[in-house]
């Protein structure tokens, strides 16, 4: 069989193989780059520069781990909830959930302050899963009553009321724990541990396992309730099983790493742009790679310089302009 | 088969009662109404009832009898199993109408992805669904645009496609609402003569409700049709044209 016209990108041609399934030149392409990004990311800090020992072990292998795990954690979280709100904007930073975990950590570190003696990072993190889990619980209520359309400006403004009273805490915290939020809430790779990194890649395997077991459904819910009930599915069960694996991993990235946006919105579109494709089937792993591959570039141009950089803030200033970019060309 | 439902409506409002017809194998049927008059609530309710969420109110089927009839060898026997007014998959297939052309996906995927209870986990259908896949695509003539992304097919292209899932998932029955809402004038008739030749070549029963008499006759054996009164009236090939004067009465058929 030929190649296909009409569903190749550009100079991006998608091969067909035997079965007429995709096999696209990117699997290895991008796995190649993704190696040489860590490994380029294991170089960065204060400008670039070989390292070894205690550094690189401590430090930089954490770091960079942590950015592949949170980028491909994020990046399928945002895929499943454009799927779900059947919206390219949504992903878990729009629609609330990370503030829902950021309000969560927030409650821990400022409300009840640091010198409590459970205080420590990980009921932070516990406090950010809660909060995660709670937003995505609340959405899904609201999403059997209203559009999909609406549910979007609704996980908006449920985010503009979590950051509304994120800073009513913070205005009342203590200067120790204050300090920490802030550092928190700026987002970082780099300090976790190694036992917080093995919690994160566990949300991310069963986030995973969730989202695979979910592909069909996922794809059959982006042509409406109707068809999907009609076709002999429970749009609720499929939305339901999407919400927990997001939330899930959501809330494990966010407890750790802080809110990190755009990853969600970009890594999917990435990824249905290379694959030609929307078949989650080939989303779900295209989407985890492109999520990987954008947070290692955040990271490595957070840790340029001689003080490391926000990496919420430099994902910001890459992610934007791609969105912007994919609404512009989508719009032509 | 027969078809009996006792009445169809939202909460208290019943808008269709005593609704009694046949169907036969093969056989194209138009469903004729006034706008509100409930043509898409009775296919919905035919369907199995099953209540889609962004719907208001409830569409309440009742004391829903059928469809009976006799087994006639095309997977036709799962009408027995019709227990709870809620039909087996297969059996009878709603097809709503505006259906998003998504991005991404090709005809083949399409039809796979509306196959949701037939395929196994990872959305792969059996050899024999997967035959009767390419047999639905050559029979409406799709096979060229089997690899095509939906997104850049025609209007009518597409509706033909939603068409091929219901034969591929080997509906007894196939519900289609307003098949021809979205087309142009070449387009409705291109889709209403492919869906009855489809039907006519696979044996599948066709109810599909529409705005346009003039095309739909055209294709349309016989008329069901919803009267102001909320009556549903069965017309046989010769009497189409006064069935659908009681429909509607203002229109000066």
């Amino acid at each position: 069989m030929k190649d296909a016209p009409s569903r190749t990108f550009g100079r991006f041609r998608a091969a067909r193989g035997p079965k007429g399934q995709r096999i696209t030149r990117f699997w290895p392409f991008l796995c190649i780059a993704l190696i040489l990004l860590a490994a380029l990311d294991l170089l960065a800090g204060n400008g670039l520069g070989a390292v070894g020992g205690v550094l690189l072990w401590k430090l930089r292998l954490p770091r960079m781990l942590t950015a592949v795990v949170a980028g491909a954690s994020l990046g399928l979280a945002g895929a499943q909830m454009q799927a779900v709100f059947r919206n390219p904007l949504a992903d878990p930073h729009i629609m609330g959930v990370s503030g829902g975990a950021g309000l969560g950590a927030a409650v821990v570190s400022l409300a009840l302050g640091s010198s409590a003696w459970w205080f420590s990072g990980t009921s932070m993190a516990l406090a950010a899963i809660l909060g995660a889990f709670l937003t995505s619980a609340l959405i899904v209520t609201l999403s059997a009553r209203v559009r999909s359309s609406t549910l979007l400006i609704l996980g908006v403004m449920l985010g503009f009321i979590f950051s509304a009273v994120t800073s009513i805490l913070q205005y009342s915290a203590g200067e120790e724990s204050l300090k920490l939020f802030y550092s928190w809430m700026a987002g970082s790779f780099s300090g976790t541990r190694y036992g917080e990194l093995a919690a994160m890649a566990a949300a991310l395997l069963g986030g995973m396992v969730l989202a695979v077991c979910n592909g069909k459904g996922l794809d059959l819910i982006l042509f409406g309730d109707d068809y999907a009930t009609f076709s002999g599915a429970s749009t609720r069960a499929i939305r339901t099983q999407a919400m927990l694996s997001a939330s899930l991993m959501t809330g494990m990235v966010t407890a750790f790493c802080g809110p990190v946006g755009f990853v969600g919105i970009v890594a999917p579109h990435l990824a249905r742009r290379l694959w030609g494709t929307a078949a989650h089937r080939s989303l779900i792993p295209g989407t985890m790679l492109t999520g990987a591959f954008l947070a290692l570039v955040a990271d490595i141009l957070a840790n340029l310089w001689p003080t490391p950089l926000p990496v919420g803030s430099t994902m910001a200033l890459i992610g934007i302009p791609l969105v912007l970019v994919l609404l512009l060309r989508n719009t032509s | 088969m027969t078809i009996k439902i006792d009445h169809i409506g939202y909460g208290n409002h019943i808008l269709v009662r005593d609704i009694a017809f046949t169907v036969s194998p093969g056989e194209c049927l138009l469903l004729a109404g006034a706008n509100g008059s409930g043509k898409t609530t009775l296919l919905k309710a035919l369907a199995g009832g099953a209540i889609p969420s962004e719907t208001h109110g409830h569409p309440r089927p009742c004391k829903r009898e059928g469809p009976v009839g006799e087994a006639d060898g095309r997977g036709r026997s799962e009408a027995e199993a019709v227990s709870g007014g809620i039909a087996p998959p297969g059996q009878i297939l709603f097809i709503p109408t505006g259906i998003p052309k998504v991005k991404g996906f090709s005809v083949r995927e399409f039809v796979r992805t509306g196959c949701y209870r037939e395929s196994d986990w990872a959305g792969r259908l059996r050899p024999r669904a997967e035959t009767r896949l390419e047999e639905s695509l050559k029979l409406l003539g799709l096979s060229h645009l089997a690899e095509r992304d939906i997104a850049t097919l025609s209007d009518g292209e597409f509706q033909k496609a939603c068409i091929a899932v219901g034969l591929t998932r080997r509906a007894g029955l196939l519900l289609l609402d307003e098949p021809t809402a979205f087309l142009d004038v070449e387009n409705r008739l291109m889709v209403l003569r492919s869906l009855r030749d489809a039907a006519s070549e696979t044996g599948t029963a066709v109810i599909f409700s529409s705005h346009d008499l003039h095309d739909a006759l055209q294709v349309a054996r016989r008329v069901l049709a919803i009267t102001p009164d909320g009556r549903l009236l069965e017309s046989g090939p010769e009497n189409r044209e006064a069935v659908l004067a009681r429909a509607f009465p203002h229109a000066g058929w």
